[in-house]
């Protein structure tokens, strides 16, 4: 019973960390070096630690949540780009957390790649195929992203393990 | 969730996700120069315009879905887009494009500017004598 | 037995899962790699044969090999039908008066030819050798000697020029190891008097745009652009589905001003004129195209004329057609050009020596005369 709680309030948690990330990406300047367009994807560390621990539905309804949040502040285009983005990016990151011992480097850089082919897919339903000369630049975009979403994640695991073990009383299972 | 951030097994695996994007990055930046911009919304084209002829630039103003209106650079060295009402100029941050195959987007204004090859309408194919 | 097992399985398991994952990473980058070599592109080759550039543009896929057999395939025309060489129309002219030559694809662009001169009124001859010879265009112009170009015009006759065909069956075997039966045809060619010369340079370059005009047939090829001198081949779809665009040379201005644009889907366009070879003497200026009927410089009043053979005309040599008409329709005048033209179904545009345009029908809303002219 008491895990069960616990694992909604991480399961919450985790989604309010998801939003605040999303929104304070939109808000910083935009990256010198980074193509336009082409975004850090700092949210994704929470989705690829919440497909690690949560699984699979659970870490896929974040993605509809915090696609659901992009559909109402920021209109129909965004929303419909940040789902299928995010939808992508966590069954990538799910699979290959929880079926392979991939690293979190690759993991981070697999997640991007899907993230993006994601929301390129829906641009190219939205404004036609001129949209897809953009892809090489996302591909390459998203190697140095992965990376970067990937450390920080490896940086920030003994902060969320201690909240996860708060939330739901036991040591989460070393695997 | 105990992962290494690194494992040494991966790192060809890796090595040649980076390879395989940057080499894409590269091949789709050696085209030609664009000589001719054309303008789309939502995928059909509204606006060309050759720029070999232009003497200066020409500024045109066009209005995408949702209301969002933008101003087009058009000059000889290329197209860009200089204004755009929309909130995150993501299509003004893209800058001037020179390059056949370069496009500069506005996702929510369903616009695509973008630049064609030189082997334009103005060029004829053959010639007869 | 089982412990060990256990320990060995998820290690396996996790060095295929790296393999297989590795792999899908190179087929993938494979993948991009053969899509960037294989990708549809465009390809232009410049050459030279029949005595002038032959420039192909090629879209499609390993353009380079179909440009490549082209320009071979032009240059074993040219062998085939120049007098200069030796091949069937230097044979045929080397056994004027005597034995018929027997020939199969040179045979058959001669029927049609034959046919084309009988149409023209002999506005167009295939037999004018003698009397090109005598003004040697190609070589050094001159003004021919009236006695001896009397001469060589009296052996200028198409209709003295026999042609028998015979059809024949031959076998071709395919891969079940039996043979499929084809019919072929055999042409038996002779000029009947001694001292007649074929000449099929009036429709040379039209003839290598039909040859140019088979590269469309190669795999992976969605279109292309031949040009033999000023006789263009359009086939296939150009990469943006547009029409293509052929300028047509201004007779009046220097080599590089356009009169105007032709778009076409498709077709041959050749064009004569009297501003591409000629010499002056004793103040006056005698061009190339000479009339069977005199022998000497056509006047019908024209500068040049364009002829278009648009896709699906029933011949097998359009482009060589659309050369031949060309001429014949120099020779003849707008009037009886354009009846010409109208009974092969045939468009063209007539430039008169006051500098006059007239855009047959067909070809009305497909050209654009330029801007500024």
């Amino acid at each position: 019973m008491r895990k069960k709680a616990g694992s909604a309030a991480l399961s919450g948690l985790l989604a309010a960390l998801a939003l605040t990330l999303s929104i304070l990406e939109g808000m910083l300047p935009p990256l010198p070096g980074m193509p336009p367009g082409a975004k850090l994807g700092l949210s994704n560390i929470v989705m690829m630690y919440a497909a690690g621990t949560l699984g699979l539905p659970l870490a896929l309804a974040l993605a509809v949540i915090k696609g659901g949040f992009a559909l109402l502040t920021r209109g129909v285009t965004a929303g419909a780009m940040s789902l299928s983005g995010g939808l992508l990016s966590t069954l990538c990151a799910w699979a290959l957390l929880k079926r392979t011992r991939a690293s979190l480097s690759l993991t981070g850089v697999c997640g991007a790649l899907a993230h993006n082919a994601g929301q390129l897919f829906i641009a190219l339903m939205l404004t036609g195929p001129a949209v897809a000369a953009y892809a090489p630049v996302l591909a390459a975009a998203s190697v140095p992203s992965g990376l970067l979403t990937g450390t920080a994640l490896k940086l920030s695991l003994p902060l969320l393990r201690r909240a996860c073990s708060f939330l739901t009383g036991d040591t989460p299972p070393k695997k | 969730m105990e992962r290494r951030l690194f494992s040494k097994k991966e790192w060809p695996l890796l090595l040649i996700i980076a390879l395989a994007a940057a080499l894409w990055l590269v091949l789709s930046r050696t085209g030609p120069g664009g000589t001719r911009a054309v303008v789309e919304r939502g995928g059909e084209t509204v606006l060309t315009r050759e720029l070999g002829g232009l003497e200066a630039p020409e500024l045109v103003e066009i209005t995408g879905e949702n209301g969002i209106t933008f101003t087009l650079e058009f000059s000889k060295e290329g197209a860009r887009i200089t204004a755009a009402s929309c909130p995150d100029k993501t299509c003004q941050r893209t800058g001037q494009l020179t390059r056949a195959g370069d496009v500069a987007v506005c996702l929510p204004g369903r616009i695509a500017l973008r630049l064609e090859g030189p082997k334009t309408d103005q060029a004829p194919d053959a010639e007869t004598y | 037995m089982s412990e060990k097992s256990t320990i060995l399985r998820p290690k396996g398991r996790r060095i295929i899962l790296i393999l297989s994952g590795a792999a899908l990473a190179l087929l993938l980058a494979g993948l991009f790699i053969w899509q960037f070599v294989h990708r549809e592109r465009e390809y232009t080759l410049d050459t030279f044969a029949m005595g002038s550039y032959v420039r192909q543009t090629l879209w499609g896929r390993e353009p380079e090999e179909a440009a490549a057999e082209t320009v071979q395939r032009i240059e074993e025309l040219e062998r085939e039908i120049s007098w200069r060489r030796d091949g069937d129309i230097a044979k045929m002219n080397a056994q004027a008066g005597g034995e018929p030559v027997t020939v199969e694809d040179t045979g058959e662009l001669l029927a049609e030819l034959l046919e084309l001169s009988e149409r023209s009124g002999g506005a167009l001859d295939i037999t004018l050798g003698p009397v090109t010879r005598l003004w040697d265009f190609d070589g050094e112009p001159h003004l021919p000697d009236p006695e001896e170009l009397e001469k060589a015009l009296a052996l200028v006759d198409y209709r003295k020029l026999s042609m028998d065909s015979e059809e024949y069956w031959y076998a071709v075997p395919i891969e079940d190891g039996s043979h499929l039966d084809c019919i072929g045809t055999k042409y038996h060619v002779s000029l009947k008097e001694p001292g007649m010369a074929l000449d099929l340079g009036a429709v040379g370059k039209g003839a290598a745009c039909d040859e140019a005009a088979e590269t469309i047939y190669r795999e992976g090829i969605s279109g292309m652009v031949a040009s033999v001198g000023g006789s263009v081949c359009l086939r296939g779809q150009k990469p943006d589905g547009g029409p293509f665009r052929v300028s047509v040379r201004d007779p009046k201005g220097d080599p590089a001003e356009s009169l105007g644009v032709l778009e076409l889907d498709g077709g041959y366009i050749s064009t004569s004129g009297s501003y591409e070879k000629y010499f002056e003497q004793d103040g006056k200026r005698y061009h190339h195209i000479l009339d069977p009927r005199t022998g000497c410089p056509a006047e019908s009043g024209l500068l040049s004329v364009t002829v278009w053979c648009p896709p699906g005309l029933d011949c097998k040599y359009p482009g060589a057609l659309s050369d031949g008409l060309a001429t014949a329709c120099f020779v003849l005048g707008l009037e009886d050009g354009r009846k010409l033209l109208e009974s092969y179904g045939a468009e063209g545009i007539f430039i008169g020596e006051d500098g006059e345009l007239t855009v047959t029908e067909g070809l009305k809303g497909r050209f654009t005369p330029r801007e500024d002219g």
